[in-house]
C-alpha cells in the first residue's frame, strides 16, 4: 500500500526489535540506570537471602543459649560475629531469624493489602454512584478506627502473636491503596480507550479487570514499596510494645526492644538489629524512589 | 424510499448542574443537546460541524448510548434503540463503533496491538480459536495499512497516524454498519490527515459503511461527507446535501463559518468578502432564549429572541432553522 | 448588534523596510535519556521590519523551538548554537537579565494556550500594568490608563470594567486578545506567535487573525507566526518559510510560494490539504509515511524517506540552499 505507514517511531532509536517494549519493560530499564535504586535492590537482596538461608548456614541456633557466652560483644574470635544477647544466644542468628519474621509480615501484609485494595478501589471508582458512596463511607469508618485500640482489642480476642498483628495491620493497610486506586480509576474511566471498550460491548466487570486494574498497578507498586517498610516498622513498634511477636520467636522489633533495655551495658544488642532494620528501610525507600521516577506518568 | 439506517428524533441530553443552595431553587441544566433530529442512510457520510459547546461530541456518544439521552428517540435498523437494555443493548453494539480524536489515548497502553484489535472478538465469543483470531487481526491490520508483523508491539511505539489506524482496525473487527468518527484527524499532522481520510473513504466503499463524521474542519468535512449538518449550542441550524451546503449555505451561522475558514491561497484570501461575527460563543450553561445564535447574528430581530425557529425545508432536503432566510 | 465587515489586507510595500532580525545557522539540541536530540538543524533567515512571516511545519519540524531559542525560553536541557542578531546585536547566549530588558519591550511572544501564559491568580490589570511599570517605568495610574486603551484596541468590550477580572473569567477568544494586548503593550519591534489560533474555534480564529493583521499594520510590528495551518499563513503572511525535520525546505513571498511551490514537501503538503473550495472529491494526494518524531542530525535531506523524487545523493549529501533574492529552496532535484 503506497500510503502504509512504514516506520515505527522507536525503531530507529533502539534498533530493530521483534517483540514490542511495553511501558513496564521501558520503566524497569530506566530503573536499572538509577544507581541508588540499584544499590537498594542489591542490599535488600542480600538481606533477604541472609534471612532466608542464613540460619541454615550459621553454626549457631538462634534459640540455643550458651551460658558460657552471655553478652559477649562482637568479635571474630569465638564465632559470634555480632556478639550474643543476655541469654547467650548468637545475635547474628537471632537477627536473621527475626528478619524472617519481620520481612514475612511486611511482604505478606502488603500483598494482602494490595489485592484487597486494588479490587475494592477499582470497583468503587468504576461503578460510581451509590456503590462508590457506600464503599467509600465504609473506608472512612475504618480509617477512623484508632489503630492501637484496634490491635489491643484483637489481641484480647485472639491472643498475642503474629496472627493478631497480621490481621490488624492487614485490615487497615488496604485502605489507602483503595483510595489511591479509586482516584486513578476515576480519571481512567473517562479516557477514550475505556469508552472504546464500552462501545465494543465489553462487560463492566471485564473492563475493570482487563483495562482498569492493569493501568493502576504502576502507582500501586510504588506505593507498595513504601508500605513494606511501614509494615515492618509497625510490627516492630507493636512488638516493642509487647503486643506482637512473643518469645521465643523474635522479630526486629522484639530484638530492638531487648537491645534498648541493655543499651548501657551491651549497646551492640541494640545497634545490630537497628542497623539491619535501617538498612532494609533505606533500601526499600530507594527502590520506591527509583520505581516512582522510572514509572513517572510524564514519561515520553 | 428505503428505511434509513439510523433515525434520530428530537434527541436531548441534559446534564443536571448542582443546585445552588440546599433549599429548593430551580434545578439548572446544561443542555448539551436540545432536540436534534436527522437521518442517516446506509453507505452515507453525514458530516457534523460546529464549534465549542455545539454538542457534537455529546451527540456521537448519545447515539451510541455511551451517554444516556434524557429525551428523544433513536431508531436503528427499524428498531427502537433507546428502549434496549442490558444484554440486548450490548449485543446491538456490534453494529455501531466509534473512533476518537486522540489516537494514543484511545488505546490501552498496557496491551499489544494484537490484544487491542482482537478484544472486541472476545467480548462476543464465537468459538474462534486463538489462531483464527490472530488471522483476523492480521487481515484487518493489512486492510488499514499496517504491517501485521507489528502486532505484538505497544501503542506508544507507533505514531499518531498509525495509532489511528489501529483504532480503526479495532472498530471494524466486528463488521459494524455504522462508524461514529469523533474528530478522527484533528490531532494528526496535515500530511498524515490525508492518508487517514483516504483510508476512511476507501473503507466506506469497500465495506458499505455509514459514517457520522464529527469535525470542526469544514474543508475535511467537504471532502468526505455526502450531507452536512450544522449544530450550535445543542440545536440543529442547517442540514443539506454537501455541494448544496457549500455553494448555497442558507443559515447565517453556516455562512459565517464558511467565510471564516482561511483558504490556502493568499490571492483568494485577500479578495474574499468577509462575514465576521461579533462576540464570543455563549456558554452552554446560559444559552440565549429563542434562537441560540441570535446574540451574534447580523440578521437578528425581536422574533429571534422570542421564538426558536423550526427547521423548514427549502427544497431537495435542504433544511434550516432561521426566521430570516434569504434565498 | 453585529455588523459585517469587509476588510482587505493592505498591499505589501507600504511597510517600513530594513533588516531587524538575522538568524544564522541556528542549531538547537536537547540532552535526553536517549542521548542528544537535534530539534533545529541549521536554520538561517532574515526578517525585515514590518513583515509578517509565517513559519510552517508539522511535528518534529522544530518550528516552536526556533521561537523559544530566540526569546531565550529554551528548556534547561536545551542549547542553541549559531547566531541570532536583533538589530545587529547578538542575543543568542545572552544572560537572562540582559534578555529580560529585551523581552516584552523589543520582542514579545504569544502562545497557543492563553490559559497557561496568563497567571490565574492575578487580575488581568495587575499583569498588564506590571509590564508597563517594569519596561516603561510608568506610574501605576498611567500604566492602568494605557492598559485599558490597549484592551480597547483589541476589542474587549467594557475594557475599564473587565480589566479587573481574572483570566478564567474570560472566554477563550477573549483570553487570546488579552494575551495579544499584553504582548503589544510596549509596542515591541517583533511579535512571535506560536500557534496563536490553533486552539480557537474557527469563527473566533477569524476575528483574532483580523485583529493581528490590523494591529501589526497600525503599529508597524514585525510578526513571526508559527503554525501548521496553511490557510492561516495564506490569510495573514507576506512571506513564508517551510520547515521540515529541523531545516528550511523552502521560503518566499506568500503569493508566489502558494502559486508556484517548488520543494516536493511544499507541493505535497498543498496537494494533500483538502480545500474548502474544492470541486472534486476523489482520493487526496498523500505524502507517504509520517513526519519524524524528532529531527535527526541527518546527513542528507530530512525529507528524503518520504520524497517521491528522491535520488541516491539525497540520502547522503545535504542540499545546497538555492537563493534568487526572493525565493529559496533546499533540494537536489528541483531548481529555482
Amino acid at each position: 500500500m503506497s500510503d502504509a505507514a512504514f516506520e515505527l517511531i522507536h525503531e530507529s532509536d533502539h534498533g530493530a526489535t521483534v517483540a514490542g517494549r511495553s511501558k513496564l519493560k521501558d520503566g524497569f530499564g530506566r530503573m536499572r540506570r538509577n544507581k541508588m535504586a540499584m544499590v537498594g535492590l542489591v542490599v535488600l537482596a542480600l538481606i533477604v537471602l541472609a534471612c532466608a538461608f542464613g540460619p541454615f548456614v550459621l553454626p549457631f541456633d538462634p534459640n540455643q543459649s550458651d551460658f558460657d557466652s552471655i553478652s559477649i560483644p562482637p568479635a571474630f574470635a569465638g564465632g559470634h560475629i555480632f556478639g550474643t544477647d543476655d541469654l547467650g544466644r548468637d545475635l547474628f542468628a537471632r537477627v536473621l531469624e527475626g528478619g524472617r519474621t519481620s520481612l514475612l509480615i511486611g511482604v505478606l501484609a502488603t500483598i494482602v493489602a494490595i489485592v484487597i485494595g486494588i479490587s475494592y478501589g477499582a470497583v468503587a471508582g468504576f461503578f460510581g454512584g451509590a456503590v462508590d458512596t457506600v464503599m467509600m463511607r465504609i473506608v472512612d469508618v475504618l480509617y477512623s478506627l484508632p489503630f492501637l485500640f484496634f490491635v489491643i482489642m484483637l489481641t484480647m480476642v485472639l491472643g498475642r502473636g503474629i496472627e493478631s498483628i497480621l490481621i490488624a495491620i492487614g485490615a487497615l493497610l488496604w485502605l489507602t491503596i483503595a483510595v489511591i486506586v479509586r482516584g486513578q480509576t476515576l480519571s481512567l474511566k473517562h479516557k477514550e480507550f475505556i469508552e472504546a471498550a464500552r462501545a465494543g460491548g465489553m462487560k463492566p466487570f471485564t473492563i475493570v479487570r482487563q483495562h482498569i486494574i492493569p493501568n493502576t498497578i504502576g502507582p500501586v507498586i510504588v506505593y507498595a514499596s513504601l508500605l513494606v517498610p511501614e509494615v515492618i516498622l509497625g510490627e516492630s513498634f507493636l512488638s516493642y510494645l509487647g503486643l506482637g511477636v512473643q518469645e521465643p520467636q523474635s522479630s526486629w522489633g522484639t530484638l530492638i526492644d531487648g537491645g534498648a533495655q541493655a543499651m548501657d551495658t551491651a549497646p551492640w544488642q541494640l545497634i545490630v538489629p537497628g542497623l539491619f532494620l535501617a538498612a532494609t528501610l533505606f533500601s526499600l525507600n530507594f527502590i520506591a524512589d527509583g520505581l516512582r521516577d522510572a514509572f513517572d506518568p510524564k514519561d515520553r | 424510499m428505503s428505511e434509513p439506517l439510523l433515525k434520530i428524533e428530537d434527541l436531548k441530553v441534559h446534564f443536571p448542574m448542582k443546585r445552588r443552595s440546599l433549599f429548593g431553587g430551580e434545578r439548572r441544566w446544561v443542555k448539551a443537546l436540545d432536540g436534534v433530529s436527522f437521518e442517516l442512510a446506509a453507505g452515507e457520510t453525514l458530516g457534523i460541524v460546529g464549534e465549542s459547546g455545539c454538542g457534537k461530541s455529546t451527540l456521537c456518544r448519545a447515539v451510541l448510548r455511551l451517554v444516556e439521552p434524557t429525551g428523544g428517540r433513536t431508531v436503528w435498523l427499524g428498531k427502537d434503540f433507546s428502549e434496549l437494555d442490558g444484554e440486548d443493548l450490548r449485543l446491538e453494539r456490534r453494529n455501531m463503533q466509534i473512533i476518537f480524536q486522540d489516537p494514543l489515548a484511545s488505546l490501552d497502553p498496557r496491551m499489544t496491538v494484537r490484544q487491542i484489535i482482537e478484544r472486541p472478538l472476545l467480548n462476543f465469543p464465537n468459538r474462534e480459536s486463538a489462531e483464527e483470531r490472530r488471522r483476523q487481526v492480521g487481515e484487518l491490520m493489512e486492510l488499514v495499512g499496517l504491517n501485521k508483523a507489528w502486532m505484538d508491539r505497544y501503542p506508544h511505539e507507533f505514531s499518531g497516524g498509525q495509532c489511528q489506524r489501529i483504532g480503526i482496525a479495532r472498530a471494524l473487527i466486528l463488521k459494524p454498519k455504522l462508524l461514529v468518527c469523533d474528530e478522527p484527524v484533528s490531532a494528526l499532522d496535515v500530511s498524515v490527515q490525508a492518508q487517514i481520510i483516504n483510508l476512511l473513504m476507501r473503507l466506506q466503499k469497500q465495506l458499505g459503511l455509514s459514517y457520522l463524521f464529527i469535525s470542526h474542519n469544514l474543508s475535511v468535512v467537504r471532502h468526505i461527507s455526502h450531507r452536512v449538518m450544522v449544530l450550535y449550542l445543542g440545536k440543529v441550524m442547517e442540514i443539506a446535501e454537501r455541494d448544496d451546503f457549500y455553494r448555497r449555505p442558507l443559515h447565517p451561522y453556516s455562512q459565517a463559518l464558511i467565510s471564516a475558514v482561511p483558504l490556502p491561497d493568499p490571492k483568494l484570501e485577500r479578495l474574499k468578502p468577509r462575514m465576521r461575527l461579533q462576540g464570543d460563543l455563549p456558554s452552554p450553561l446560559n444559552p440565549p432564549s429563542g434562537c441560540p445564535f441570535r446574540t451574534r447574528c447580523p440578521r437578528a430581530t425581536d422574533i429571534c429572541a422570542a421564538e426558536m425557529p423550526a427547521l423548514r425545508d427549502y427544497g431537495s432536503g435542504h433544511v434550516a432553522a432561521c426566521h430570516h432566510i434569504e434565498m | 448588534m453585529a455588523t459585517t465587515k469587509i476588510a482587505e489586507r493592505p498591499a505589501a510595500g507600504i511597510r517600513p523596510s530594513g533588516t531587524i532580525l538575522e538568524v544564522n545557522d541556528l542549531k538547537v539540541e536537547f540532552r535526553t535519556d536517549s542521548g542528544k536530540v537535534a530539534a533545529v538543524n541549521g536554520v538561517s533567515f532574515a526578517l525585515n521590519a514590518g513583515e509578517v512571516v509565517g513559519i510552517v511545519g508539522e511535528s518534529g519540524s522544530g518550528k516552536s523551538q526556533i521561537l523559544m531559542t530566540i526569546m531565550g525560553l529554551l528548556a534547561k536541557n536545551g542549547s542553541g548554537s549559531g547566531s541570532v542578531k536583533l538589530r545587529g546585536q547578538e542575543i543568542l547566549g545572552m544572560k537572562d537579565d540582559e534578555l529580560d530588558k529585551l523581552r516584552g519591550a523589543s520582542m514579545s511572544m504569544i502562545f497557543q494556550d492563553p490559559m497557561t501564559s496568563l497567571n490565574p491568580f492575578l487580575r488581568v490589570s495587575t499583569q498588564l500594568t506590571e509590564v508597563l511599570v517594569k519596561h516603561r517605568g510608568m506610574g501605576q495610574a498611567e500604566a492602568m490608563k494605557r492598559a485599558i486603551e490597549m484592551l480597547d484596541a483589541v476589542s474587549i468590550p467594557d475594557a475599564a470594567k473587565r480589566i479587573r477580572l481574572y483570566p478564567h473569567e474570560f472566554s477563550g477568544g477573549m483570553r487570546q486578545r488579552v494575551m495579544i494586548s499584553m504582548a503589544l503593550l510596549c509596542q515591541p519591534s517583533i511579535l512571535f506567535a506560536d500557534e496563536p489560533t490553533t486552539a480557537l474555534d474557527v469563527t473566533v480564529q477569524a476575528q483574532i487573525l483580523d485583529l493581528m493583521k490590523d494591529l501589526s499594520a497600525d503599529l508597524g510590528t514585525t510578526v513571526v507566526l508559527v503554525t501548521h495551518d496553511l490557510g492561516v499563513v495564506a490569510s495573514l503572511c507576506d512571506r513564508v518559510i517551510v520547515l521540515y525535520g529541523g531545516r528550511i525546505m523552502e521560503s518566499g513571498p506568500a503569493e508566489d510560494l502558494f502559486a508556484n511551490p517548488k520543494h516536493p514537501y511544499t507541493r505535497g503538503l498543498l496537494a494533500s490539504t483538502p480545500r474548502l473550495d474544492e470541486q472534486t472529491h476523489g482520493e487526496l494526494h498523500t505524502i507517504p509515511g509520517q513526519p519524524p518524531a524528532v529531527a535527526k542530525e541527518a546527513l542528507g535531506c530530512p525529507f528524503e524517506p518520504r520524497c517521491e523524487f528522491r535520488e541516491p545523493r539525497c540520502k547522503t549529501v545535504r542540499p545546497v540552499i538555492q537563493d534568487d533574492g526572493s525565493r529559496t529552496v533546499a533540494c537536489h532535484v528541483v531548481s529555482l
